[in-house]
Order: structure tokens, then sequence, then C-alpha cells
């Protein structure tokens, strides 16, 4: 059980750091920047 | 002194307390680092650098004018709104930006550095205090499955575009930190979307100050988070000292059947049950002790 709960973690961070590694390599910046860097106006209220 | 030792020689094991003034500062600190944009006193807009590219795993709008990270359940609508083929990396990029921090950490966000969970930590007077009506614990679960993860597929608007659902009609973080704001600078009228979302704040407000962290209960993000507490490395761990007294139950200001649910999706960490316990069973650790 420990030893299963222990992988798990394991696969699970080395997939979330695959996650953000091919985000970073696909230059995200150009897309979370391009929606967080203006203002969203659905947030606001008033669309 | 090692734990064991402490437990043969039967003297009281001087521990500093986690839940009190040490989380307040990190809260404080939190909140001024996320929201350090203060440029915005100048310029009167918002920040586009590059640290809108991260998200930190906390309930915070990326359109306040303060706001230097971008939001992540924002940015997970914005990205299924784009589509399998335009947003799927970005999805995957926001899922790991939140995963890999859960997976240390747990809801230890929610608990220690989510300025709007801070906020109504802020206005709760405890005179007041209400239970929470159990059932209203489900409606995190609409708001995560329906709003956040299903109506922006769904449903788009008159130009195509596929609304955060979540985020136009629901959240209240939006709502105060970037509605009054917007409204305030031009960016929109009074129309009955922000009514409504004036109203849930105001519905929020009012029960943060009766019940402790109302609307962390119902948070989607919250939920998202909830699920690694059973697999983070940061854990709530119980040793062989616990006598079952109960003490930690009690005073669990979430609701929270400790002992029992040590790993319980709703548990924010704030290590209230640790620093109550008399016995000093509990402990908030990333090492296994290897007891229970």
């Amino acid at each position: 059980m420990k030893n299963s709960k222990a992988l798990l973690r394991i696969v699970l961070i080395v997939l979330f750091a695959l996650f953000v590694a091919e985000g970073v390599r696909q230059r995200r910046s150009a897309v979370t920047g391009g929606i967080a860097g203006y203002v969203c106006l659905e947030c606001m209220g008033f669309k | 002194m090692s734990v064991s030792s402490a437990w043969v020689s039967n003297k009281p094991m001087k521990r500093k307390k986690i839940s009190g003034h040490k989380r307040r500062i990190v809260q404080i600190l939190s909140l001024f680092l996320i929201n350090g944009n203060f440029k915005t006193f100048l310029t009167g807009g918002l920040y586009k650098g590059k640290l809108k590219n991260i998200c930190i795993p906390v309930l915070n709008c990326h359109s306040c004018p303060f706001a230097l990270t971008a939001c992540p359940v924002g940015m997970i609508q914005q990205f299924l709104a784009l589509g399998l083929r335009q947003g799927f990396t970005g999805f995957l990029y926001i899922i790991g930006l939140i995963g890999l921090p859960a997976m240390f950490l747990g809801r230890f966000f929610c608990g220690w550095l989510c300025p709007f969970g801070f906020f109504q930590e802020m206005i709760f007077v405890r005179k007041f205090k209400l239970s929470f009506p159990p059932w209203l614990k489900y409606l995190k679960y609409l708001f995560l499955f329906g709003f956040v993860l299903v109506f922006p597929v769904i449903f788009t608007n008159k130009f195509g575009v596929v609304a955060p659902a979540f985020c136009k009609y629901i959240c209240p973080a939006g709502t105060a930190e970037a509605g009054f704001w917007g409204l305030w600078a031009g960016y929109g009228g009074f129309g009955f979307v922000l009514a409504g979302k004036m109203a849930i704040l105001a519905a929020v407000i009012f029960f943060s100050v009766r019940i402790w962290r109302f609307f962390c209960r119902a948070c989607p993000l919250g939920l998202i988070l909830g699920f690694f507490n059973k697999i983070s490395l940061l854990q709530l761990r119980l040793n062989d000292r616990c006598d079952n007294c109960g003490v930690c139950g009690r005073i669990c200001p979430m609701n929270i059947a400790v002992p029992v649910e040590l790993s319980s999706k709703d548990c924010i960490r704030c290590g209230k049950c640790v620093d109550a316990c008399p016995k000093k069973a509990l402990s908030l650790s990333f090492k296994d002790s290897g007891k229970r």
C-alpha cells in the first residue's frame, strides 16, 4: 500500500513536471500572458 | 528532542505553534506578493509582465489591477474555451502548474496563501458563529464540474467565444478584485450579470462573517487541491500519543472529523488541530514517523 502510494506520487510528479516543461517549451507565455495580461470582461461581469 | 525520547521521558514537548501569528504573517506576505502591482497607481492598467505566465494555486483574479499572476481557475476555463486543438497543451500546462505544487503541499495553499481565504478569515466574527449546512458542500462539485469544466466547453456567446462560466456568473473573488474596479474604470456598465455577481459576493461576505471561510467550502480550486490531500507529501500525521479526547475534531474550523479524516478534501492544513492537541499527537509534516 505504502509502495503503491509512493509510486503514484512519483508518476504524478513526473507527469505534472512534464506538462509544465512542455508548456514552457512551447512558449505558453504567448497564450497565458495573452489571456491573463488583458482585462477579462467576463471576470468583471460585463459581458 | 525527538518525539520518541519526549514520550519516554514523559516531559511535555515544547513546539512552536503553527496556526497563529506565523500563518497570519505568511497570509499577509502572500497577499502582497501575489497582488504586488502597485505601479497601477501610476499607470492605471493591468500588469502584463512575465509573471502573468504562471499560476499560483489560489483564487486571485488576474483582472485585478494589482494581480501579478494568473488565476488557475480562470486559465482552465480559457484554455477549455480555446478547444482541443488550440488549448490542449495550455490546459495541461495549467493542470501541471496546479498539480505539481499540490503534490507536495495539497490544500496548504488554501490555508496559508489564498488571499480570498485570508479575507474571509478577517471578516469572520466568532460570536456570530453559525454551523455550515452540510448540503452546501456539494456546491463545489457543481462549480468545478459544471461551471469550470463543462459549461465553458458547451456554451458559446454571440461572438462564438466560449464564456468562462464560473468567472462570469459566480466568482466572488473576481467581483471583489476586478468587478468594482472595472466599473470605476469604465470597462462596462452595471447590468444583470454584474448585479447577480454582486449579490453572490454580498451573500459570501454575509455568511463569511458567521461561517469560517464560507466560500472555501464551495471553492472549485479548493476541490481540485483537496483531491491531492490524500497523496501530497505534506500530511497531517497522528502518532501513538492520541487518546481520542476529541479536542482536535471540536476545534477544527472546517468541521472535519479529525483524527479520523486526516486526509479530508476539506482540510486546508491550517494547523489549528495540531496546536490544540494536548498530547501533541498530531503534526503537519512531510516525514512519516511510521506510527499509526
